[in-house]
């Protein structure tokens, strides 16, 4: 494999639907609990520990259930699965696979992979019954990967480190390389080789933890 | 080939992750600066190797695909919350779950309004029967009275 990317110029805006008629939350997600008390009350049954899942989560879940349906109804319908799911399954979540997070946007991914499924049928159905409103429309097809790789990775690069994220800001915002960044930041280039990486990798993890291939 | 730091030959004979294989701090560089790297030897080595190593390229591409989107990502794939009737619609699922089999603490908790809900529930509808058999006998002398503890029984 070479290592050659488009680098340089960023990656041209893939037309996306519409904007979501909400208001983007920028409120900090709820910390007070820690994802293994979480999981645990949750596994016990107690419902505040859901309710604390929900307010964690379902911003993301949200997000990419529209970003990938590109509709609110159904985005909405699809949160509403999502944590239902978590509550009836609450009990195969195992830490020791992955967190609570991944789990959910295991979860996330197969309900938005139903609702497509679902409305491939009823494509087809139209399209059997003769009408030619085909299978064009690229929304009934498979999820777009790339669109739910770019709110999950805006999501956990949010969550990382203040210097992790000022360094992978300036490599994707402002195209800089690793000496730029050194020399913008006045930190020696092993630290910022050292934030990027960490950084990174960790952006690479949310993209393939559990249900995520 | 064994000349250079992750040569082919020293990656088959070297199992571990830190021997033989392209440094996480290089993959990184690799994947956000590109082709912008200078072309040290370093950075010559690691791709020979990475042609070699599937463990290698298979990290690079995860790290690429992870910088792409980075890079992609705009104030549009920000999260936005759902609307707040996402939240009610689950918790009354939830609580129509915990209404057939309240185990949990919670689920007790919710059970009071339920019982409350349903209690003006069954006094409303023995309102309206009571109105309803006045009007339809036409004398209020002749309403009977109407068994509550009856009904109330049967939902309780």
């Amino acid at each position: 494999m070479t290592p050659q990317r488009s680098a340089v110029a960023p990656i041209p805006a893939v037309p996306r639907p519409g904007r979501a008629p909400h208001v983007p939350s920028w409120a900090p997600v709820e910390e007070s609990l820690a994802d293994e008390e979480l999981a645990h009350g949750l596994a016990a049954g107690d419902e505040e520990c859901l309710e604390a899942a929900y307010h964690r989560w379902s911003s993301l879940v949200h997000t990419l259930a529209w970003r990938s349906l590109g509709d609110t109804r159904e985005a909405e319908d699809v949160t509403q699965q999502v944590f239902l799911g978590v509550w009836r399954g609450r009990g195969a979540f195992r830490p020791e696979r992955g967190t609570m997070g991944g789990w959910i946007v295991g979860i996330t991914k197969r309900k938005i992979a139903d609702a497509l499924s679902a409305r491939t049928r009823r494509m087809a159905v139209v399209a059997s019954a003769g009408s030619s409103l085909a299978l064009s429309d690229p929304a009934v097809q498979q999820p777009d990967t790339a669109a739910l790789d770019r709110v999950l990775v805006l999501h956990e690069l949010a969550k990382l480190p203040a210097a992790q994220q000022q360094v992978l800001r300036l490599a994707f915002y402002e195209d800089l390389t690793q000496p730029q960044i050194a020399e913008r930041t006045g930190w020696p280039l092993g630290t910022v080789k050292s934030h990027a990486r960490r950084g990174l990798h960790r952006l690479r993890q949310c993209l393939q933890q559990e249900g995520f291939a | 080939m064994s000349r250079t730091p992750y040569g082919r030959k020293r990656w088959r004979m070297s199992g571990p992750h830190e021997n033989g294989h392209v440094p996480p701090d290089v993959l990184a560089a690799i994947a956000l600066d590109g082709s912008r790297l200078p072309r040290s030897r370093e950075i010559v080595a690691a791709e020979e190797h990475m042609v070699a190593c599937v463990r290698c390229s298979t990290a690079l591409a995860g790290l690429l695909r992870a910088a792409a989107a980075g890079r992609g990502a705009q104030r549009d794939d920000a999260v936005t919350r759902p609307a707040a009737r996402v939240w009610a619609a689950v918790a009354e699922r939830v609580g129509e779950q915990d209404g057939l089999a309240p185990r949990t603490g919670a689920g007790r908790r919710r059970a009071v309004p339920l019982a409350l809900r349903l209690m003006a529930a069954v006094a409303g509808a023995v309102v309206l029967a009571r109105v309803g058999r006045r009007f339809l006998r036409g004398t209020a002398s002749a309403a009977p009275f109407v068994p509550e503890a009856e009904v109330c029984r049967g939902v309780g």
